[in-house]
């Protein structure tokens, strides 16, 4: 039995206990549909196409049982892309079952987790895998088989995970844009456990918020979600990039003090077991707010973040000695537009990466997201290199029905 | 877990509360002989403060209505949890179920009179929760004409006040107060206070912008008595008279006394706020 079929067994199980206990439930499920446009700005040596289009249609149904004890939460969605078969599947973002009690909740099924408080990139996020196919900028997630249990106590909040399945990261497919310069190929991946998938990954978490300040110590230990890429040769004969999943131990933290418009944030990791040597990174800055800018409605958010790893060059992460800057205007309209900017600066090697996110409400059932990147001046050094000709700009609508 | 006996404790405590409270009802009487305007609107304020005292907590149905004069622009639902803290702000829970692209998204908070409130944000769709700077005070709430300020625990200390009259709003009489924000970046320079002399609850409340500009009127109407007590405005309705665009706000089925404790407004709890 594979990891899929085990996954896809759990989820039948906690739906059937869902059904059970939502008999009387009046709520029904959720469709959204999302049609995606993506332009590329230059023609790339890897990918031979332009522009590319992609349909989700997505369904969920948060349910929770009358006495508030019980909560089904359904999200799968399914996708099709005419460029990137990696892009076009079938999944599960979450489908969980979690009973409440007053000091404690337990979680069983699909979820996702988010830990942290800085917004250039998720150090300390170690829970759900990534969909780098999906989105570059690492906040696209799989969901991850758990068992969670946690307890709200007046000395914090302590949370306990069971991580039986273990997802691959998902990178675009050979021959897509936006990928490294020989194909990830997802075929020949490696573990550094026996169990490979099956390898049980626990993860422990503390929170706790003591006036201006909000601090989460993070301890995991198991399968490292971010791959090495290594060159082989797979069995087609191809040179390709093959990941290797390191069995890891990983400590963090993550700190935010909020004082009237500014917060400081730090997240920072300690990881042990891999093959590239015991190393610490770290994501740290602030994000100033300026309430109504020019006297008008908008609030204007400065966002300043410096990026370390201690691998450096071989890191395998672009961000290992990088500042990244943005500006964050809500315009506080009846659509409620957002607009991100922001720039990422290597410090050895000058490269740049700029972002821009816009999202706005066009209908109370409809919303346009347009998200861009501009790689400029990158090294051929940079593990970025291989998206020089990758700029892109990407349109979503979303209807809700 | 809250046992039967804390349970007891509380209610009884509550009871032992309105036996405190109940002679300073009498205040009305006593407020009228006071001659001095600022002493006159300070003790108003501090007898709204007093009635609407030991609530307990309440949960309650919103629906926001966005208009350009007649013609509606959005539409917003969500639910809101309230428990009174003891000498602070309330804390609170406010969590949206449309439009759908903010469903679940959940703002907890702990207010704080003077000092500047503790918020988080949760977002559904990524699981996070944000903690989020509490400057904003003055910015619009969900793209509506009601300022987060508009919204927010009033407590007497929060601003000064200074009586200037008795005046009827639509057949009620009412006592008409000058109060001006003492907490940090209001967007107003004064508010104007029209308060139901019978309930004592407020009736209108005009509101100044910075320059000393008429901005905008709020009214409540359909005033409701819950627990035969607690009086709750079912409509409330804000005008803003530089851009004509109004809101309304309506407070549907209010609960009081759900048995919500200080340990369900924690952001570890946020994602079953739902």
């Amino acid at each position: 039995m594979d990891a899929t079929t085990t996954i896809w067994r759990g989820c039948l199980l906690a739906l059937a206990g869902a059904m059970a206990v939502s008999a009387e439930g009046a709520s029904i499920p959720d469709v959204t549909l999302a049609l995606e446009y993506q332009w590329f700005a230059h023609e790339a040596e890897a990918a031979d196409y332009a522009e590319d289009q992609l349909l989700q249609a997505a369904v969920t149904w948060d349910h929770l049982s009358q006495d508030g004890k019980w909560r089904l939460d359904l999200d799968a969605y399914v996708a099709h892309s005419r460029r990137d078969d990696e892009r076009s599947r079938a999944d599960l973002r979450s489908l969980s079952l979690v009973y409440y009690a007053d000091r404690f909740d337990i979680k069983v099924g699909v979820a996702t987790e988010f830990w942290g408080v800085t917004e250039s990139r998720h150090l300390v996020d170690i829970i759900n895998q990534t969909s780098v196919v999906d989105n570059l900028d690492e906040e696209i997630k799989l969901g991850q088989p758990m068992i969670k249990w946690q307890t709200h106590q007046d000395w914090g909040n302590l949370q306990l995970f069971w991580l039986p399945v273990f997802r691959d990261r998902l990178f675009p497919a050979a021959g897509a844009r936006l990928s490294p310069g020989l194909p990830v190929d997802g075929d020949t991946a490696r573990y550094a456990s026996g169990a490979e998938r099956k390898h049980q990954d626990l993860a422990l978490r503390y929170a706790h918020t003591l006036g201006d300040w909000d601090l989460g110590l993070s301890y995991f230990r198991g399968t490292s979600r971010d791959p090495l890429l290594d060159v082989v040769v797979n069995t087609a004969g191809q040179w390709v990039l093959s990941p290797y999943y390191e069995q890891i131990e990983q400590q963090s933290l993550d700190l935010q003090r909020t004082r009237e418009g500014l917060l400081l944030k730090l997240e920072a990791i300690q990881r042990h077991g891999s093959r590239q040597g015991n190393y610490h990174a770290l994501v740290t800055g602030f994000e100033y707010t300026q309430n109504g800018l020019f006297g008008t409605a908008a609030d204007l958010g400065y966002i300043v973040e410096y990026l370390y790893d201690k691998r450096g060059p071989t890191a395998n992460t672009p961000f290992q000695d990088d500042v990244f800057a943005g500006l964050r205007l809500a315009f506080n309209n009846i659509g409620q537009t957002t607009l991100l900017l922001g720039m990422y600066q290597d410090l050895p090697d000058h490269s740049q990466v700029m972002r821009l996110e816009l999202d706005t409400r066009l209908r109370d059932n409809l919303e346009l997201s347009l998200e861009g990147q501009v790689f400029s001046g990158v090294a051929s050094t940079d593990l970025l290199y291989d998206l020089r000709n990758d700029d892109y700009l990407r349109a979503t609508l979303r209807l809700y029905f | 877990m809250m046992s039967a006996s804390q349970n007891v404790f509380r209610n009884f405590m509550g009871a032992l509360t309105l036996v405190l409270a109940a002679p300073a009802w009498a205040g009305l009487e006593q407020i009228q002989k006071i001659d001095d305007p600022v002493e006159k609107g300070l003790a108003v304020a501090r007898e709204i403060q007093q009635r609407d005292a030991g609530f307990g907590d309440f949960v309650v149905e919103a629906e926001m209505i966005l208009m350009q004069g007649e013609q509606v622009l959005s539409k917003r639902t969500f639910f809101s949890k309230v428990l009174e803290v003891d000498g602070d702000g309330d804390h609170s829970v406010n969590v949206f179920r449309s439009p759908r692209d903010v469903e679940g998204t959940a703002i907890l908070i702990h207010a704080h009179g003077l000092k500047p409130d503790d918020q988080w944000l949760y977002l559904p769709a990524i699981k996070r929760v944000k903690r989020i700077s509490t400057r904003s005070k003055s910015g619009p709430f969900v793209g509506s004409e009601f300022a987060y300020e508009d919204l927010s625990t009033w407590l007497p200390e929060k601003y000064s006040h200074r009586f200037l009259g008795e005046e009827t709003v639509d057949g009620v009489e009412c006592l008409k107060v000058e109060n001006v924000p003492a907490y940090e970046d209001s967007g107003y320079s004064k508010l104007l206070q029209w308060t139901d002399k019978e309930i004592l609850r407020p009736r209108r409340i005009d509101y100044y912008d910075r320059k000393g500009d008429l901005l905008k009127t709020l009214t409540f109407d359909d005033y409701r008595q819950y627990k035969g007590r607690w009086w709750r405005p079912g409509v409330m309705t804000v005008t803003n008279h530089q851009t004509g665009r109004s809101t309304q706000l309506i407070w549907k089925a209010y609960r009081f006394g759900t048995g919500l404790t200080a340990a369900d407004f924690v952001q570890s709890k946020l994602d079953r706020m739902q």
